[in-house]
């Protein structure tokens, strides 16, 4: 017997060794990001493939494998094939025919939706990518104004050299600043199934302005070096500088921002759903109000205008909102109350930060200025979309014992109905390096 | 029948609570979602108080007959018939439900790690351990089990730990999902999920302290069900219903889904690692079960020569079901549904004829 059991594991040797799924990396082309955009005609898609050449992206003059460098270089790290095509798996045999390793996606991080795709639809692009074992449901997503694919050509990260990386960054980004909601397929998922909540995620768009600002800049930095060795403010530059700043109020809308220099890519806002459809887009400032009645705001900076000037707040939300009923029957009013704890890290103006009084008029301006721009912004989502991406449908589902019993309540019809209204509360905790906002001369 | 072996209380504890337990990993947390919909892990503490029920049988069985098998003490009370009947089913019943796992293992190896791997192959490795394992016997298994209890234990409960990130309370409401009748309706026919702790009635010879028996089938079922319900729960939260319903590895996504920054993610390797064990043990256990059930019934000494057969049998009707919807299908809706009657029927009728037995005793 103890032969039989030696020569038993002596040929599992040559038999477990390899098997039918193993992969050699270099027959791989590694897919980090896809993009879905809509198709010529009714039922064909254009599918764009994100492949990474790890020795590019390992050997570019800026850049260290995987991390970061001077920026930009996204491109030199992988090469983009777009083809038209029914479905996905269609689309990966046809770009395989063209590509000489096998595409493989268990390294995809990232799934862009065209804009118009996802107006009209994402359910099915959604369940090829819960199918297919080598998409993970932690992938992340998000809508690009206009073709998807686009944000492939135009993505110049001012900082990293990895997409993978890139992509990851977005997500702190989402922690400090709330303004790109980013989500992963899972929950992204998880909501357009529901009955009770909408599906939200964030938006990708190029900036116009700073891609034609590149396009020129190019020519000229290229003389500009010849001549000098380095880089120089021409002016050319200066116009293009006042040509940007003309327009004189602040947007937070991807795609349009005021700005010069950097990525022609931008991100704030969010892609609202209905079921599977995008209803609308919600810039920076609207996608941190819905994060924060959400109960999701980590972190950001608030920027308060009030008659005796601007103060800033570093804002933390504390936990989920309390809902409270506050009146029920055929007027049901509902009061949203989110919870924040500040520093101040600005105050420009006559505002007393020195006492707990004049901290506490301080909090009442944050609190006022908050609870108008959420009630907007939830008079916009409510009663123009009828959806619902602060998850009130959830909150109403927690007073039904059984699932009969909620299904007879008509959660859509009296979700319109519905008044909401909101009462954060701000709590300074600390006030930064200044006691008084005295001006500085 | 010959004693070839004798195993502790911590050993037997460990194995019948791995045996027990292995159908999370399953499609238990789906099938709980897709029956009770948010009240799936109500419904699990359902079962749980129908697999005391049934623990409270088999203690009453171990006192009334003490230190003998469910098939011996079938013997006592109604004869050689009562004997051969009992070991015929409990052979059978461990055949099928053995065959349909092994099946179900298989095919979640497939589907999510060795896509391009036949399922042969796959199953003739896993039935090459496996049968190792059976052939030596409850001593091997009951002490391997022992040797990975409590891996598996932390694995299990780090899984849901990690994905902590992904759960939401606000998804169990409506508490009680379908009603109260459906939620009891579900509760006892999934009870099914325990119907493995039959095989502690074919352990019970092989214990070595006879009066420890109701305490091992306590704990397993106490353990194993609380480890049932906390996966059912955490499922829950994580992929609510309908998502939940339509998922037919949720262990394996359940993996898949923790992420915890840019270096702690893609861990389902490690998870699939425990999984497999669990398995290895489970399958080897149903192989061991199935022969010893057979060898009592037919009052064979040993149960090692039907090993081979047993195991070549259980590979033949493993590879009958066309596909994996008919084996979750088969699975779900007949032996996760009718097994609480092998759970609590069979026990039942052996325990009557125990009461029958000693009341001719005593009268004669």
């Amino acid at each position: 017997m103890r032969w039989v059991t030696a020569a038993l594991c002596a040929a599992a040797l040559f038999t477990l060794t390899g098997c039918w799924d193993r992969t050699e990396l270099e027959e791989e082309a590694f897919v980090p990001s896809l993009a879905i955009d809509v198709g010529p005609a009714r039922g064909l898609f254009v599918y764009t493939f994100r492949i990474a050449v790890p020795r590019q992206l390992a050997g570019s003059p800026t850049g260290n494998p995987g991390g970061s460098g001077n920026g930009g270089d996204t491109e030199k790290g992988s090469k983009t094939v777009s083809v038209m095509a029914h479905s996905l798996g269609e689309a990966i045999n046809l770009t395989n025919s063209t590509v000489e390793r096998r595409l493989n996606f268990v390294h995809c991080q990232y799934v862009l939706f065209g804009e118009e795709l996802a107006r009209q639809g994402v359910s099915a692009h959604l369940q090829d990518l819960l199918r297919f074992r080598q998409f993970r449901r932690t992938m992340f997503m998000a809508v690009v104004k206009g073709r998807a694919s686009d944000s492939f050509k135009e993505n110049k990260p001012v900082l990293e050299n990895s997409i993978t990386r890139y992509i990851e960054d977005l997500q702190k980004i989402r922690d400090f600043t709330g303004m790109e909601p980013i989500v992963h397929l899972h929950s992204f998922v998880r909501a357009v199934q529901s009955e009770v909540e909408d599906a939200y995620t964030s938006v990708v768009a190029i900036n116009e302005e700073v891609k034609r600002q590149d396009k020129q800049k190019e020519p000229q930095q290229q003389g500009s070096k010849q001549e000098t060795g380095k880089e120089s403010e021409t002016s050319g530059e200066k116009e293009r500088s006042q040509q940007s700043f003309r327009d004189r109020t602040v947007t937070f809308e991807a795609g349009r921002m005021r700005r010069i220099g950097g990525n022609p890519e931008e991100f704030p806002g969010a892609a609202v759903f209905r079921g599977d459809r995008l209803a609308a887009f919600l810039n920076g400032e609207e996608a941190r109000l819905m994060l924060a009645l959400r109960g999701e705001l980590l972190h950001a900076f608030l920027t308060v205008q009030t008659p005796q000037g601007r103060f800033t707040i570093e804002a933390r939300e504390q936990g989920r909102p309390q809902i409270v009923e506050v009146a029920g029957g055929d007027r049901p009013v509902w009061r949203v109350r989110p919870k924040f704890e500040v520093d101040v890290v600005s105050a420009v103006g006559a505002f007393d930060t020195r006492s707990h009084a004049g901290l506490t008029v301080l909090q009442r301006e944050a609190e006022t200025w908050f609870n108008r721009q959420a009630e907007a912004l939830i008079g916009k989502v409510q009663r123009e979309l009828g959806a619902d991406p602060f998850r009130f449908g959830l909150h109403a589902r927690r007073r039904f014992w059984t699932e009969a019993g909620w299904k007879s309540f008509d959660w859509p019809r009296r979700y319109r109905e519905l008044q909401i209204q909101v009462d954060s509360r701000f709590v300074v905790r600390r006030i930064g390096n200044q006691l008084v906002s005295s001006a500085v001369r | 029948m010959m004693h070839t072996g004798y195993i502790g209380t911590k050993e037997a504890r460990a194995l019948l609570t791995i045996v027990l337990s292995t159908s999370v990993s399953l499609t238990l947390p789906q099938d709980m979602v897709f029956q009770a919909g948010t009240a799936g892990w109500l419904a699990m503490i359902v079962s749980l108080a129908v697999g005391l029920a049934a623990w409270g049988m088999f203690s009453r069985i171990a006192k009334r007959a003490p230190g003998k098998s469910l098939v011996e003490v079938a013997e006592e009370g109604w004869g050689a018939a009562g004997r051969w009947t009992v070991g015929s089913v409990l052979g059978l019943y461990f055949l099928l439900i053995t065959a349909l796992v092994l099946r179900a293992f298989v095919e979640l190896v497939i589907g999510t790690i060795l896509p391009n791997t036949p399922a042969v192959v796959v199953m003739f490795l896993f039935m090459s351990v496996t049968v190792y394992m059976a052939y030596y016997g409850l001593e091997t298994l009951s002490r391997l089990s022992q040797l990975i209890g409590w891996t598996l234990l932390i694995g299990l409960v780090l899984l849901l730990v990690m994905d902590w990130r992904e759960m939401d309370f606000a998804y169990l409401y409506p508490p009680l999902g379908p009603g109260w009748g459906r939620l009891v309706e579900v509760g006892v026919v999934k009870a099914s999920y325990f119907s493995e702790l039959l095989l502690l009635g074919l352990m019970i010879p092989s214990i070595r302290t006879v009066t420890d028996v109701g305490r091992i089938a306590w704990n397993a079922v106490w353990v194993s069900g609380l480890l049932m319900v906390m996966m059912v729960l955490g499922y829950s939260l994580s992929f609510p219903p309908p998502a939940g319903a339509d998922n037919p590895f949720p262990f394996y996504q359940m993996a898949r889904l923790v992420y915890l920054g840019r270096f702690v993610q893609r861990l389902e390797a490690v998870f699939d690692l425990l999984w497999v064990i669990a398995a290895a043990v489970y399958i080897g256990a149903g192989i061991w079960g199935t022969a010893q059930s057979f060898a009592q019934s037919w009052g064979l000494p040993v149960f090692r020569p039907l090993v081979f057969p047993v195991a070549l049998l259980i590979y033949g009707l493993a590879a009958l079901p066309a596909d994996y919807p008919q084996t979750a299908a088969l699975t779900n809706d007949y032996l996760r549904t009718w097994g609480w009657v092998m759970l609590l029927g069979l026990p039942a009728v052996v325990w009557w004829g125990a009461v029958r037995s000693n009341r001719r005793q005593r009268e004669g």
